[in-house]
């Protein structure tokens, strides 16, 4: 029996995972746009809350509450790309599947063009587009493929999802050109990133993506049972149009909150359990918190290069998560023929 | 008289507009092996799917303990019959006991870790199989034969009272093949329902306690083995000339001859 | 007599002809070469102009050839009277409909060189008469203006304004001349808060910053709008946050309040956030002197009473 041998890997896995996520957050907090001697960090980190705090204090602080943003939403973003992964039996879903990107980036831009207003509920007034977007998107898509159930329910909730994406780009192609004054804000906060967002902002996407893991996690074991097809986990015993509704509302609910806060990000939600697979395996209950660590690791990473590389001007998050994670792709296909997924 | 755990009645059974069985009526009942013959494309695979759920049925009704199975939910009906289909393909790499482990799924749900009972179910199952071996190895990487075995595993793990299996010796040695079926007769002496589609008409008559015979034209005969597969029926069915023999030990069998001349074709 | 009526025609022949040499009568040809170096000949000034920039089409009524626009886009907005001209697209390249323009028949198209100047080819095949004028810096809006009197409006009203402008600069520089460059107010230029993004040394409002004896937060930057760091900000510590007014909804005190590790900025303990009207301080046109003043007012109240 290998049962112990098996745990054991996991558990290696889970350390490692965990070790490169410190590793990760350290790197943050040391590196920037302004540099700090680690003596100067250290002190600054456990200088505790004073009234007039010191600069390198308040670098730190922001760093802290950056790299808790990035850890956030790359757990988040890799939780529902294994998420959507397993609904669809896919391994190049990603988070954005089914529309919430394309939704979520026409409320945002929207809002960018209707100018800077105040938000609500601690959102900016682009995140609350955006989370609105991104969630609506997802609810036609739904309807639509109700409306236009196919062969599958999985067809239909995909080739709704794709159709909308394109609907939805070409809205916001349209917004741009006729407010065409404001590409270069629309151009970076479409290409994703954490400038101007803290840990208020943080704060009031932290619900939605709690739920969206939380209901991750407790759909484990029906991602595996989907794994063997709708008709034999019908006959399992569990309802797949029912279980891709709800789970897939979930992950959705989470995404959008996460590209409310960052705009969509790619990559991470592609990448980050396929590694995960590779490290603890495809049962869903050991996949989602690691592919939920890797996301975090690789999303704290990217963070950090964007801000430090070309300083003090700050790269796109989600360049550097293609830069990072298209050749690591890239590699596992050609070393292993995707040979992962069957 | 033991009623019946899985009852048809005038089913009729296809996919939207097109009929392919018409008005099947057969029961099987636990301690029965129940083989359901016929050729290609007739409908054997279509009926079976009917009887327990997976497919909507165009008309009559199918019962599962008694109740009607359309108005069952999928637990419920998992919790009484065991699908075992023809091909399984898992899109990730799990390994053989992970498949097995899906059948656990009727009896726990969603949410309920697993304890000892199921553990225990689980090893039961892959010994009954003769699977131990192929336990950890992944289920992608296993012959047709060695995935069939792991998946009447899951359905033995699923713990119910029905076996449905699609076509289970298709693609096995001949004598694999007796030992497939010897398995299936030996788990409905032990007081399961089985029901399963053959191809072979020999195996199914040496086997089964009773046969539903199903023609191209989707019109279908039920009884005892003797009762149907006479040269009549079969000469219907698979519009095929046989010789009907019988041997010493081996008992009554069929050979295929040739193909009927058609008159007009 | 004689002689004296001899001089004075003399005298009035040879002013009028000094004074027909200076205004080119209304039938001569004129020549110039645009930003691309490109010779552009109008048979006579232009009657009909599209103007293709909010600071072009400020440019033309600046020179007094406002009466002389028949197009121009829908991000003209000053003076009033160019909201009711007939409009052929928005701000960028692909926005322009050269049907519109066509259908307008202008003897000339001036658009700006570094956003409009791939369009050329394009109004050539249709046959319209282009020129793309640069607008990076000072010099390039006192050539145009003057340009711009020449061959469309008036001359003596463009030059006096490029001389007022021009001396009102000189006036901001002299007087804060004496403020060594280290003691200068740091002006942080806030262009978008998410993601929060500045404006580069090159952009008019890097220049107009210097100009009114400021300097650029982001002075070394080498794009135009930069996405920055807030740690940066943090240690360059600006004397001064200015934004464009129609982005002020982001800088009220409540919403700084809540952007983590702003209130350790000596601009936001000081309240020092000034808003001036966007149009002014980012368009390269007659009006960016005001943007100078403004800006020159606020960083040095007791120098510019």
């Amino acid at each position: 029996m290998n049962d112990s041998g098996d745990r054991t890997r996991a558990a290696l896995a889970y350390g490692g995972l965990a070790a490169a996520l410190f590793a990760a957050l350290a790197m943050a907090l040391a590196l920037g746009a302004v540099r700090l001697s680690p003596a100067e960090a250290l002190a600054a980190l456990f200088s505790g809350a004073e009234a007039e705090p010191s600069m390198a204090a308040v670098i730190v602080r922001l760093r802290f509450a950056r790299a808790c943003l990035a850890a956030a939403v790359g757990a988040s973003l890799a939780a529902s790309g294994a998420v959507f992964q397993g609904l669809f039996r896919n391994p190049l879903a990603d988070p954005y599947v089914i529309g919430s990107s394309g939704g979520a980036a026409f409320g945002a831009v929207l809002a960018i063009a209707l100018g800077s207003g105040a938000g609500a509920l601690g959102f900016s007034r682009i995140g609350l587009a955006a989370f609105a977007g991104g969630l609506g998107s997802t609810l036609v898509v739904y309807l639509v493929a109700g409306a236009t159930r196919l062969r599958s329910d999985a067809s239909s909730l995909l080739l709704a999802g794709t159709a909308l994406g394109s609907l939805f780009s070409a809205l916001v192609s349209i917004v741009l050109a006729l407010k065409d004054k404001d590409l270069h804000q629309a151009w970076f906060w479409l290409l994703g990133g954490f400038s101007g967002r803290g840990l208020p902002e943080l704060a009031a996407a932290a619900p939605a993506m709690l739920a969206g893991f939380i209901a991750a996690l407790a759909s484990a074991r029906s991602l595996d049972l989907l794994s063997v097809g709708d008709e034999e986990a019908t006959s399992l015993g569990m309802r797949p149009v029912l279980t891709r509704f709800i789970v897939g509302g979930f992950a959705a609910l989470s995404v959008s909150a996460a590209v409310a806060l960052s705009g969509a990000i790619g990559f991470v939600g592609l990448v980050s359990p396929h590694l995960a697979r590779r490290l603890v395996g495809p049962r869903h209950r050991r996949l989602i918190p690691a592919a939920a660590l890797s996301g975090a690791i690789l999303l704290v990473v990217a963070d950090t290069v964007a801000r430090t590389v070309f300083a003090p001007v700050e790269m796109p998050v989600g360049a550097m998560t293609a830069l990072i994670g298209a050749p690591f792709f890239i590699y596992k296909i050609a070393r292993r023929g995707l040979e992962e997924t069957r | 008289m033991i009623p019946a755990l899985l009852e048809a009645r005038g089913l009729c059974a296809g996919y939207g507009e097109r009929v392919v069985v018409g008005s099947a009526s057969f029961s099987v009942s636990p301690g029965t092996l129940l083989v359901v013959l016929g050729p290609n494309g007739c409908g054997k695979t279509t009926i079976l799917k009917t009887c327990i759920g997976l497919i909507p049925a165009l008309s009559g009704e199918a019962l599962l303990g008694g109740n009607a199975v359309a108005g069952m939910k999928p637990r419920a009906r998992a919790r009484l019959a065991a699908w075992v289909p023809q091909i399984a393909e898992a899109a990730w790499s799990y390994r053989a006991r992970d498949i097995v482990a899906q059948g656990r799924y009727a009896i726990r749900g969603a949410f309920a870790p697993f304890d000892e009972a199921d553990e225990a179910a689980i090893e039961t199952a892959l010994d009954a199989m003769d699977a131990r071996t192929l336990a950890d190895r992944r289920f992608s990487s296993l012959s047709g034969g060695e995935a069939r075995r792991v998946m009447i595993a899951r359905a033995l793990a699923q713990e119910t009272p029905l076996l449905v299996l699609d076509e289970p010796a298709a693609h096995l040695d001949p004598g694999r093949q007796m030992e497939l079926m010897e398995l299936l007769a030996s788990l409905a002496r032990s007081g399961k329902a089985v029901a399963v589609s053959v191809h072979d008409v020999n195996a199914a008559r040496r086997f089964a306690d009773l046969a539903l015979l199903v023609g191209r034209d989707g019109a279908s005969v039920f009884g005892t083995p003797d009762d149907i597969l006479t040269q009549e029926h079969l000469e219907d069915a698979y519009d095929t000339n046989f010789i009907h023999g019988d041997h010493a030990t081996y008992g009554k069998f069929v050979l295929p001859v040739s193909r009927k001349q058609r008159k007009a074709d | 007599m004689k002689r004296t009526l001899a001089l004075v025609m003399a005298l009035a022949a040879g002013l009028g002809a000094a004074m027909t040499a200076t205004a080119a009568p209304a039938g001569s040809p004129l020549s110039f070469k645009d930003g691309r170096d490109v010779m552009i000949t109008l048979p006579a000034k232009a009657q009909r102009i599209v103007s293709l920039s909010p600071e072009l089409t400020e440019i033309l009524y600046a020179a007094g050839a406002g009466d002389r626009v028949v197009g121009n886009t829908t991000y003209c907005n000053y003076p009033a009277a160019a909201l009711s001209v007939t409009k052929v697209g928005g701000f960028s390249a692909k926005t322009i409909s050269v049907e519109a323009i066509v259908a307008l028949k202008p003897d000339l198209v001036i658009g700006n060189l570094s956003a409009h100047g791939q369009l050329a080819a394009q109004f050539e095949r249709a046959g319209l008469r282009f020129a793309a004028l640069p607008s990076t810096d000072f010099a390039s809006v006192y050539a145009t203006l003057e340009l711009a009197g020449r061959i469309a409006g008036d001359e003596a009203t463009a030059n006096a304004v490029v001389g007022s402008m021009k001396d009102r600069l000189a006036t901001i520089k002299a007087k804060t001349a004496s403020v060594p460059a280290d003691r200068r107010p740091i002006v942080f230029w806030e262009t978008w808060d998410e993601p929060l993004m500045s404006a580069g040394p090159n952009t008019f409002t890097g220049q107009i910053i210097e100009a009114a004896g400021g300097r650029n937060c982001f002075a070394d930057s080498t794009a135009d709008w930069p996405v920055v760091s807030f740690e940066a900000v943090l240690a360059r510590n600006p004397d001064y946050i200015m934004a464009a007014d129609s982005h002020g909804e982001a800088l009220t005190p409540e919403r700084l309040a809540r952007r983590s590790g702003w209130a350790s900025l000596k601009a936001v303990k000081a309240n020092r956030v000034v808003f001036l009207d966007g149009d002014i301080v980012s368009r390269a046109g007659p009006r960016f002197v005001e943007a100078a003043e403004l800006m020159a007012k606020v960083l040095y109240p007791e120098l510019f009473r």
